[in-house]
């Protein structure tokens, strides 16, 4: 990661934009209350948290800077989300579709672009039409299958 | 270049006083 996702510009844009960041080493025995607190298990272990530490998001797993971009934008995403700040999370969600539409978190920007229009409004009508949109635009995506209910 | 933070406690703080979130990266050296 450090030799080649977040060297580039987009990655280091995204980061800065949203998110202080914060580095550590999981050798390091200062470490380990805090790779405790968080049930650290496996590298690159990747989390969002609000300022109070509560974590909003998180994944596991290399990615390349393009795929890395997007990812941690819909994570911001998802933070605000859950914040109930529905207008930021859908302005992120729209912005990874334009920018990163073959992404492969593209699928999950759309599925909670839905549900952030949905949480504001309650238009059941727009959030089935954006679920409708998913599944003509990722037929195989699991989010299409978690569309289905 | 990314100007990363090694401090829990510095990260929550600024990203109280900035408005931001903690992006967290738990790493191995090896």
């Amino acid at each position: 990661m450090d030799a080649v996702t977040y060297p580039q510009n987009a990655v280091g844009e995204a980061i800065a934009a949203h998110c202080v960041p914060l580095q550590i080493d999981n050798s390091q025995a200062s470490a380990e209350p805090l790779l405790q607190k968080y049930r650290h298990i496996w590298t690159p272990d990747i989390r969002i948290l609000e300022a109070g530490g509560n974590e909003l998001y998180r994944w596991n797993g290399y990615l390349p800077p393009f795929e890395f971009a997007p990812q941690l934008l819909v994570a911001v995403a998802h933070a605000h989300l859950r914040l109930k700040q529905f207008d930021a999370a859908g302005e992120i969600y729209e912005d990874v579709l334009k920018r990163f539409p073959t992404s492969l978190v593209a699928p999950e920007a759309f599925y909670f672009l839905g549900v952030s229009r949905y949480r504001k409004t309650h238009e059941a009508n727009e959030l089935l039409r954006n679920w409708h949109e998913l599944e003509k635009t990722f037929p195989s995506s699991e989010w299409t299958v978690k569309q289905n209910f | 270049m990314i100007d990363w933070l090694h401090s829990y406690d510095e990260a929550t703080a600024r990203a109280r006083n900035d408005g931001k979130f903690v992006l967290l990266d738990v790493f191995s050296p090896t």
